[in-house]
């Protein structure tokens, strides 16, 4: 017991470092984002706090030709709402029926959707269907669909929802619920925690892909934010890696764009999301535990 | 009433399908612009009226964008027609082994009558696949290429840097390396990073024919093929590369830094490789504002990579390809069309100033600085401070510059591809090392010549052996 009253000021101690060490990167990442690059180099190095007088000159460029960056989140944001509003309503949903143990095709269905799983059929046909079969290229379709049924979090809800007493459903039945107002009504609301965690990591995951874009989006206009970061910095490779072989009117067009504005985007990106956070952090302690050890 | 809206939908899908397989469609990498679309509209309509061709353009942001997305289509095999490509980017020599371009001899002189006449033969040569057919078409900037070294102008004189030595051989160089180090302690004297070292410059000094790969043809014995890693020379040039970082004329840490362009602007570096341009002082004091010496290395060659950097292939999908060898036709032979693709629509995106010259608008909504990826830069209208004699001069170079010997002969790797990938894992560990001179050959080099053994890369060099054999033997 003694030990009671110390361990807090280690254990805060420890996630303030650990806190430090997450923040230092966001701190340097913004300070190189207002400053001039050359500058850092003649100065000796990067710091951690800005030198001298903070220039805004990459946000200035940036929002002067803003088009681009707003398009690109009004994309990601309605595929952040719709994918994970959708997605979380197909999971529980499916969570749900599969965690029923009257339900007579629950193996069948389990053993289809953990067989997708492991074994998918590869890249190239996944982009036919898409792409050709479903004529999806350009579209929102193509963004949110594919991502809309995760099988880990149907497999994680599907546990949890399992711990809800059976007694629960069949009181329900009795008043003469219907099995979807025995989801919506008695099941959602007692797994609380457990949905805000899945919402949660659909709304990173459709956040932060780039990947369905990569395949699937062309036109500049319905480019997500993350594959409007992912292309600047990938061409800057390119660029960098292989300067030398490129045309010689390309060398001198100058196609790297400076370190400071290159920062300042992923802050743009990155910004919401850290403030999304916080939202969720109630529920998220609470549904860490979830599909842990039956209580 | 219901049947007859039924056959009119049914009509129109024809109709609508009819014409889009009479439209030609252009991919290419491409830097978004909010203009974009009005400039494209513009230039489908400037074609119809032309040629009476449809045309799409379908441009994709950023290089790395266009090869990712461009192998997964040509894989799937979407239809398409005009592909860009190049040999550092959705690489075309690739591509072809995947088979997913036409061969273009046929159609070349029948179609693009203009630009086919405009690109020297010695070119088209160069870009002959190994199967002895042309499948691209290149872009014409200026293609021949020569390496060489900027000198920081006042460090060169300050400690006199004899250039003519230098050009001579490159290991004149180390007493003026020596005498920068020991004067500027600010200053390191080669500019070498990541991504760029300066030992490329250097391989005129070669006495080699040609690399390929693992592979190497000596001046000495034009018809033997060896292993590049155990020639003397090699060796000698690993060492000298190693003794200069070990004394410090490399910054020690210089895998870390990933762009050394702003470093260069800041002063930080007395000398750095370069690729020979026209008034190439004039070009670097604009890029980098500082004063400086030029050495040029070797002779200006017409080599693979000054002609493939930018060019075009018909898709194997194409639904008519007659049709896009003509788009491709009036892109490299018409002033205007050229012109709006690159710098988009005359009074608004800019203005004309002389018959031949332009100024751009200020944030007009059209900028994308690439007038290469759409072919002959040669007709595009001059920018401010661009010297009205760079086609001519590019025309000059051409027709002085020598064919490298075996320029046209491809090595085609297929057949050994299990030993190129080994090979590959091997070489990421040691590429930068190599480049940046940490690798010490004395040291390293008996542990990859075993590894070499292991993976039984002879194997490779019989194949050379055998390709440039079969390639002798067709010449004759």
């Amino acid at each position: 017991m003694i030990t009671n009253r110390r361990t807090p000021v280690f254990l805060h101690l420890f996630f303030l470092v650990l806190c430090t060490l997450m923040l230092l990167p966001l701190l340097s990442v913004f300070t190189i984002s207002v400053s001039d690059d050359v500058e850092i180099i003649k100065a000796g190095g990067y710091s951690l706090l800005p030198r001298g007088e903070w220039k805004w000159d990459a946000y200035n460029l940036i929002f002067k030709n803003p088009y681009q960056i707003l398009q690109a989140y009004q994309v990601t944001l309605l595929v952040t709402v719709i994918g994970t509003a959708g997605s979380v309503l197909l999971v529980s949903g499916l969570a749900y029926t599969l965690s029923r143990r009257d339900y007579r095709r629950r193996k069948a269905v389990s053993f289809y959707l953990f067989f997708t799983m492991l074994f998918s059929g590869g890249l190239v046909p996944f982009y036919i269907l898409v792409a050709r079969v479903l004529d999806w290229r350009d579209s929102y379709f193509a963004l949110i669909v594919p991502a809309l049924i995760n099988v880990w979090n149907v497999f994680v809800l599907r546990t949890n929802f399992q711990r809800i007493p059976g007694e629960l459903i069949e009181s329900a039945k009795m008043d003469g619920a219907s099995e979807f107002r025995i989801l919506f009504q008695i099941i959602l609301p007692v797994a609380t925690p457990a949905m805000a965690t899945i919402a949660l990591f659909t709304a990173f995951g459709y956040w932060n892909d780039w990947w369905l874009g990569l395949l699937f989006i062309n036109k500049p206009d319905m480019n997500p934010l993350q594959l409007l970061l992912k292309n600047m910095l990938s061409n800057i490779e390119v660029v960098l890696a292989r300067m030398n072989d490129m045309p010689q009117s390309l060398r001198a067009a100058n196609l790297v764009p400076t370190e400071a504005i290159r920062m300042a985007m992923c802050l743009i990106a990155a910004g919401p999301m850290l403030l999304a956070f916080p939202f969720f952090q109630k529920y998220f302690v609470k549904g860490l535990t979830v599909g842990a050890v039956k209580g | 009433m219901r049947k007859s809206v039924l056959t009119a939908v049914v009509l129109s899908l024809a109709l609508v399908g009819n014409a889009f397989a009479q439209t030609v469609t252009m991919h290419f990498p491409f830097s978004n612009q909010r203009d974009s679309e009005k400039v494209f509209a513009a230039a489908s309509q400037y074609v119809k009226s032309k040629i009476g061709i449809d045309v799409q353009f379908v441009p994709y942001d950023g290089f790395d964008n266009y090869n990712q997305k461009m192998i997964l289509q040509t894989t799937a095999g979407d239809v398409m027609d005009l592909l860009w490509t190049s040999h550092w980017n959705f690489v075309y020599t690739d591509q072809i082994a995947k088979n997913s371009f036409l061969p273009l001899d046929d159609l070349l002189p029948k179609y693009m009558p203009t630009y086919y006449k405009y690109v020297p033969k010695a070119v088209w040569d160069i870009l002959r696949y190994s199967d002895g057919k042309i499948y691209t078409v290149p872009f014409m900037e200026y293609p021949v290429r020569q390496n060489g070294m900027w000198f920081k102008k006042d460090l060169a004189e300050k400690y006199k840097l004899d250039v003519k030595a230098v050009e001579k051989d490159f290991r004149a160089l180390e007493p003026w390396l020596a005498a920068v180090k020991k004067g500027e302690p600010q200053i390191t004297p080669l500019a070498v990073g990541a991504n760029t070292s300066v030992s490329w410059a250097f391989e005129s000094f070669a006495p080699y024919v040609q690399v390929f790969a693992n592979s190497v043809v000596l001046k000495s014995n034009p018809k033997k093929v060896v292993n590049v890693w155990d020639q003397p020379y090699n060796v000698e040039f690993m060492k000298t590369m190693n003794k200069w970082y070990k004394a410090g004329y490399v910054r020690d840490d210089a895998f870390t830094v990933k762009d050394i362009a702003p470093e260069v602007k800041a002063l930080k570096y007395a000398a750095g490789a370069t690729v020979i341009s026209p008034d190439a002082e004039a070009k670097f004091k604009a890029e980098n504002g500082f004063d400086v010496v030029i050495a040029r290395f070797g002779k200006p060659m017409v080599a693979r990579d000054s002609v493939a950097g930018s060019q075009f292939a018909v898709s194997r999908t194409s639904k008519n390809p007659v049709n896009a060898v003509k788009v491709l036709e009036l892109l490299d032979s018409d002033k205007v069309f050229y012109n709006l693709l690159s710098y988009g629509i005359e009074g608004t995106h800019f203005k004309k100033t002389g018959a031949n010259t332009l100024a751009k608008i200020a944030d007009s909504g059209y900028d994308p600085n690439m007038t290469w990826v759409f072919g002959n830069t040669h007709l595009a209208y001059l920018q401010p401070g661009v010297s009205d004699k760079t086609v001519s001069e590019a025309q000059t170079a051409l027709k002085n510059a020598e064919l490298k010997l075996y320029a046209d002969f491809v090595f085609d790797q297929s057949p050994i591809k299990t030993v190129e990938a080994a090979w590959g894992t091997i070489y990421t560990e040691i590429g930068e090392s190599l480049g940046i001179g940490i690798f010490d050959p004395a040291k390293d080099l008996p542990g990859i010549l075993e590894k070499q053994k292991k993976i039984e890369l002879n194997k490779e060099i019989a194949e050379v052996q055998k390709q440039l054999d079969a390639y002798l033997a067709k010449k004759k």
